[in-house]
């Protein structure tokens, strides 16, 4: 008898063990393993959802055909999201906000804040109201204690938290990382045929861009500069920021476009009107980090008169990106990449029409049809950008 | 003669005559000094820059566009326009917000009789800082960043100089205490617009507070001179009221001097030059606190000294912080951060070699 009892015992203590290594989920809910290794029980049907990101989740839950479970997350609430720009010699009121363009409902979402970008702090005790059950965020590497104690404070709510984390929440940058974030957006949704979809088609096109260039020898790599200059000093000089080595855009450029950051410096830095000049680049990419500026500025403004010397200017070769956030790489971002590559190596990309790549990659990634691409593509500015 | 007796006589009074054994022929000589620093500094700096250019070819520039003789026919277009359009106004740009703002310390630390006491005293830089944020979020409506910035600064120390004033008087503790709301105010003015901007717009206003001579054009240096030389000869010409007013406003109206009157002429000449100065290259610090400081340690108390001394120190001081800050790497550092790490261990040494003597 007493033998028996011990082995009941055993067989308890066992049990225990095997549940703390596997854990059992609760009815109707499961276990994934989100970016930082932690294991999350998540709803196995997730019915209110929190997504904090730059648009990666509420567009990839688009795809998904999950977007009516979103009661909150990082939205943006000036405007609607539209501004006023001119260009084609008319005045054009333009939403450049993907998501608020594909379903406009998002534009009623409560703001619960994020880190960096234009929506505050977050705000626990806004998430808590929302009652939701399960948040999602999208991790940027941008403020690590902050992040931490605002898991913390999920985590005294019970509310489960997945945490993507962003290219640069690593030593090793790369593409890859945006990959595994949407692959895990699909496995807490039990989408993981869409997500491989959706990765396998922005990994087709950064393929498309390497293979093109992979053969472009060190001393023919173009001299690019990405140069993000400020709005509003309207009557001001040159100066404006650059993109270091060590930046997301420089990575991916050197990486995929095979081409070479003029700028040695690491991080993004100020730079003067001199600095410019003596760096000289073969190409100038104008991205969105200080606002929308389309290539006529540099040429014709007269805040960029003292530095009309320049190669790229003299050579016609100032390009700007498309209206999608900057230092924000979504599920839009291989757009951009191709822009920069047709920009940089145009023999190599003579055969892409951007017009009707850039509308076969929405219509491909969204399952759009011609009207709301058309919609889409409004919003990335690509004629006020000059890119089309 | 009846007057310079009696300056002689106040002198006496207040002790500036016989401190701490600085005759008159050493505090000439010590301006002198630091007026051939100022020349020397603007000399070399605009041989310093990103991009290579030959000492040779900089005068050579420089000789062609100041004299008649210059001949810009063996410099490349691309070095005259980096010499004169880029380096030389930010040089001379340097110097005069230099001035300008080592002179109104100068004057707001004698004015309220406290060492302490810096340019942004009453607001100017948090006033400055929202006119420039607003200039920024909304440029649509607002002609200028600078405009703004400006006008917003003036208009804050004008709060605080009318909320401060009591029975047509202005004591200093209200007045410093009316700067004080009144700034903080404006910051929160500022965290809201910071708050509301987009990402691009909030990067600017970042950009902005820096502060940092990126931007120079002759246009600020047009601007700039013509207004903040004369007021600084204005107020270094009221330097003797200074040293009354120095004293405390019982003590000036015993001695003769409407204390109410020379305030309010100095602290506005004093705002206009640094409102100016902030508006064109954003909040630059310690300039307006340390050399009044270094300048009373080298030259005694004495404004019609101190006010000429920090000046010169002043521009060559944020001169040479300047070409640090555009020179030591690939980017331009904020010039803020290379006044506060030079000039603290410069100021630690004054104090510790003479400011016995000055502070007891």
């Amino acid at each position: 008898m007493k033998r028996y009892g011990q082995i009941l015992i055993l067989w308890f203590l066992m049990a225990i063990i095997a549940v703390q290594i596997n854990p059992i989920d609760a009815a109707g809910s499961k276990t994934v393993t989100d970016m930082r290794g932690i294991k999350v029980s998540v709803p196995e049907d997730p019915q209110r959802v929190v997504a904090m990101s730059r648009s990666l989740i509420d567009t990839t839950m688009y795809i998904f055909g999950e977007q009516d479970k979103l009661v909150g997350g990082s939205i943006y609430q000036k405007g609607g999201g539209y501004e006023n720009y001119t260009y084609d010699g008319e005045n054009h009121r333009v939403c450049t906000w993907i998501s608020f363009v594909l379903n406009p409902k998002y534009r009623n979402l409560t703001n619960v804040g994020g880190f960096g970008g234009p929506y505050g702090t977050p705000n626990v005790e806004t998430i808590a109201s929302l009652n939701p059950d399960l948040l999602i965020l999208r991790d940027l590497g941008t403020d690590n204690e902050g992040t931490a104690k605002f898991l913390d404070a999920l985590e005294r709510l019970n509310i489960p938290v997945v945490v993507l984390e962003y290219p640069d929440c690593y030593d090793n940058v790369s593409v890859g990382t945006i990959y595994e974030e949407v692959r895990l957006l699909g496995e807490v949704f039990g989408q993981q045929e869409k997500a491989e979809k959706i990765t396998s088609l922005m990994d087709k096109q950064v393929q498309l861009i390497k293979d093109r260039t992979k053969d472009i020898a060190d001393n023919d790599k173009a001299r690019v500069l990405y140069f993000g200059a400020p709005t509003s000093s309207k009557d001001k000089g040159g100066a404006g920021y650059a993109l270091g080595t060590h930046t997301i855009e420089s990575i991916f450029l050197e990486n995929i476009v095979n081409a070479k950051n003029a700028y040695n410096g690491s991080t993004t830095d100020i730079i003067s009107s001199e600095r410019l000049l003596s760096i000289d680049p073969d190409v100038i990419i104008l991205p969105t980090y200080s606002g929308h500026h389309p290539p006529r500025e540099m040429y014709d403004d007269e805040r960029f008169k003292n530095v009309q010397d320049l190669k790229a200017l003299k050579n016609k070769r100032v390009y700007s990106l498309a209206a999608t956030p900057c230092r924000d790489e979504r599920l839009e971002f291989p757009i951009n990449l191709m822009i920069e590559a047709k920009a940089v190596y145009p023999d190599r990309f003579k055969d892409i029409n951007l017009e009707e790549w850039i509308r076969d990659y929405f219509k491909d990634l969204y399952g759009l049809d011609d009207d709301k691409a058309a919609e889409l593509m409004q919003s990335l500015l690509l004629r006020y950008l000059e890119i089309v | 003669m009846e007057g310079w007796t009696k300056r002689i006589r106040i002198a006496e009074r207040i002790g500036l005559s016989q401190e701490y054994g600085f005759s008159e022929i050493h505090k000439m000589l010590i301006l002198l000094a630091l007026f051939l620093l100022l020349i020397t500094a603007v000399g070399v700096a605009i041989t310093f820059g990103a991009y290579n250019i030959s000492v040779t070819d900089v005068y050579r520039i420089v000789m062609a566009h100041v004299t008649p003789f210059g001949d810009l026919s063996s410099v490349t277009k691309l070095h005259n326009t980096i010499v004169w359009e880029l380096r030389i106004p930010r040089v001379l740009l340097a110097v005069t917000v230099g001035t300008a703002l080592a002179t109104a310390g100068a004057v707001f630390q004698g004015c309220f009789r406290n060492p302490l006491v810096e340019p942004y005293i009453l607001g100017i830089s948090s006033g400055a800082a929202f006119g420039a944020a607003m200039g920024i979020v909304f440029s649509d409506f607002l002609l200028s960043i600078q405009v703004s910035a400006f006008i917003f600064g003036s208009l804050a120390v004008a709060m605080a100089y009318f909320l401060a004033r009591i029975r047509k008087e202005t004591p200093i503790v209200t007045l410093i205490l009316a700067g004080v709301i009144i700034g903080s105010v404006f910051s929160a003015m500022v965290s809201i617009l910071k708050y509301v901007a987009t990402d691009a717009a909030l990067r600017e206003i970042v950009f902005w507070l820096m502060g940092g001579f990126y931007y120079a054009t002759w246009n600020d240096v047009r601007l700039l001179v013509p207004i903040i030389i004369p007021s600084f000869l204005i107020m270094w010409a009221l330097g003797w009221k200074l040293n009354i007013l120095s004293m405390g406003d019982d003590e000036a109206r015993a001695l003769g001097v409407n204390p109410e009157k020379y305030k309010f002429v100095l602290i506005t000449l004093a705002t206009l030059v640094t409102s100016l100065a902030v508006s064109t290259v954003g909040i630059i610090a310690w300039v307006g606190l340390m050399m009044p400081h270094a300048t009373r340690m080298m030259l005694g108390p004495d404004h019609r000294y101190v006010i000429p001394a920090s000046a010169m120190l002043g521009g060559a001081y944020l001169l040479v912080c300047d070409t640090m800050a555009r020179t030591l790497t690939t980017a331009e550092i904020p010039v803020g951060i290379i006044t506060s790490i030079l000039g603290a261990p410069y100021l630690f040494y004054l104090l510790r070699t003479r400011g016995k003597a000055m502070l007891g």
